[in-house]
């Protein structure tokens, strides 16, 4: 689902690189800010740039959204909430702590701007110009590969498995609990041979074609990627000069 | 056969775990020619096309390019690479990149071409293929036979001068099948030698001009077409059955109505006119009869 809105968003053609950089200031200045209303400010700027101005419906927005912000408030709970064992004629004793609220204003805040920032990145950005962009920010070209093979053996191996399981499935394969342990087994054992299969493949695939080191691929034009950038940087810094100055003045 | 581009002499492959490939193996590949390859499952035509590319090397005897043998260093086998492209038969094998644009880079880039001729070769690759329009979408959206034009498109932008392509109509639907027809017949009219392995007797009778038949990894036979009609005992003997067109000219002629003058059709159509010509002047003889 995120890789279909990635590749249909409004700002697919804007430079990789741009949407980076305001990924990057975003991250930088949620760190630097303490100000949970500021961090909170930003998350809702960030989410609204890309659910408007990138055009990712705000349902779709939301499923991606919201699973973390589970973990996240668990996580604050665990922050704010004090546990007394039993003991000295007490039971079991759960306090809300006042004194970490700020912390756990503070900590969500945060949290939900690094999740907007790395959304605005992710969902406007397919998987294939992320690595055209980490390959420009000098990754190693060995992460890359393996990067490029697994991205793509994914969607194959999705398939494989699809394919597999509805065999099994019109043979009866998952009536019951052991005969669903018996098949899940040797969908297992049969991946694991595609696996070794398709890498031997993959690897003739790319000799076939001159390959002898590094794989290499074209990158894609974007339009006027100049305006992105300076547009990019302008948000950026101005994010991070806001969390600076809120830091500073000490609110 | 007097100008092979390419040649495989003696040559025998057997796989690691003991299985066969190919045995004392020898047939050619004239330039600018349109070569079937035939025979039946595990008859050695994969390992075949996987030593024309120089993926596999011959345990004994050498294959032979533009009448020299291969040279399988690194540089020698770029070389070979560039000029003989290899479309496997399952496209979600030979697909390296999640776009289709950057897959079909893949090749140009790999013989070291600049990025603007790379991007000139890949939209013209595409646009051959009828896949410009699908340039930016993800692989794993295509279609089978999409796929498949694209594994096409990423060996044709590399620009080679003999091109196999290992099963390329299995699995594709009637429309598709004709699409990759048409590009097939535009390359072979561009003088790129063509060389494909398939099953389809009826496919292959139409479009080659020649048949290597391999059986247990050896060169069974090899026929020019007019050969084929003559040969239908042999091609039975070697369990591949028979071309439909074949067999129903041989019939037509054993019973008289089209004449063992008459050239042998090629495909159904062709067929069909020769049995309407005949038609014809059966027709004009019975009326000048009355």
């Amino acid at each position: 689902m995120h890789e279909h809105w990635a590749y249909n968003s409004r700002w697919r053609r804007i430079h990789p690189g741009a949407k980076g950089l305001l990924t990057f200031c975003a991250l930088v200045s949620a760190l630097v800010a303490t100000n949970p209303w500021y961090l909170v400010t930003e998350a809702v700027a960030l989410v609204i740039l890309t659910v408007w101005g990138a055009g990712i419906p705000l349902a779709q927005y939301l499923r991606v959204f919201l699973p973390p912000l589970g973990f996240l408030a668990a996580g604050g709970a665990m922050i704010a909430l004090s546990w007394q064992g039993p003991g000295s004629g007490q039971h079991f004793a759960l306090h809300l702590d006042p004194s970490q609220l700020p912390r756990v204003a503070i900590l969500v805040g945060r949290s939900l701007s690094c999740l907007a920032a790395l959304l605005l990145l992710a969902l406007t950005t397919p998987m294939t110009d992320l690595i055209s962009l980490l390959r420009r920010l000098k990754v190693p070209a060995e992460i890359l590969d393996l990067m490029t093979v697994g991205y793509r053996s994914l969607f194959v191996f999705l398939e494989a498995i699809h394919d597999i399981t509805t065999a099994q499935a019109a043979r009866l394969g998952y009536a019951t609990t052991r005969t669903a342990m018996r098949s899940l087994g040797s969908l297992v054992a049969v991946l694991a041979m595609q696996v070794w299969q398709r890498s031997l493949a993959l690897d003739q695939a790319a000799l076939a074609r001159a390959n002898d080191g590094p794989l290499f691929f074209l990158e894609n034009e974007y339009g006027d990627s100049r305006r992105s950038f300076v547009a990019a940087a302008v948000a950026g810094l101005l994010l991070m000069i806001s969390a600076a100055v809120l830091r500073l003045i000490g609110r | 056969m007097t100008n092979p581009i390419l040649r495989l002499q003696d040559v025998t492959f057997n796989y690691p775990d003991g299985s066969r490939g190919l045995k004392r193996c020898t047939l050619e590949v004239e330039r600018g020619s349109r070569t079937a390859i035939l025979g039946g499952n595990g008859a050695g035509k994969t390992t075949l096309c996987l030593h024309l590319n120089g993926i596999l090397r011959p345990q004994s005897g050498q294959v032979l390019c533009d009448g020299r043998p291969v040279d399988y260093s690194r540089r020698g086998l770029k070389q070979l690479r560039s000029r003989v492209g290899l479309v496997f038969q399952n496209p979600d094998a030979q697909l390296l990149s999640a776009s289709v644009r950057e897959d079909v880079s893949f090749g140009p880039l790999n013989l070291g071409l600049d990025k603007h001729s790379v991007r000139d070769r890949v939209e013209k690759a595409l646009a051959a293929v009828g896949l410009s329009e699908l340039a930016d979408k993800p692989v794993h959206n295509l279609s089978f036979g999409q796929k498949k034009r694209v594994c096409l498109a990423g060996v044709l932008a590399m620009r080679p001068e003999v091109i196999v392509l290992d099963e390329p109509f299995s699995s594709l639907d009637l429309p598709m099948r004709w699409d990759l027809r048409a590009i097939l017949e535009r390359l072979s009219s561009e003088g790129i030698t063509v060389l494909i392995c398939c099953h389809d007797l009826d496919f292959a009778y139409e479009w080659a001009d020649r048949w290597h038949i391999i059986a247990a990894g050896q060169l069974a036979a090899s026929y020019g077409m007019a050969e084929v009609p003559h040969n239908l005992p042999r091609l039975a003997e070697l369990g591949l059955g028979a071309p439909a067109v074949a067999e129903l000219y041989q019939e037509l002629v054993a019973a008289g109505f089209l004449s063992p003058a008459t050239p042998p059709p090629r495909s159904h159509a062709d067929l069909l006119l020769r049995i309407r010509q005949a038609k014809e002047l059966l027709n004009q003889n019975r009326r000048f009869r009355l």
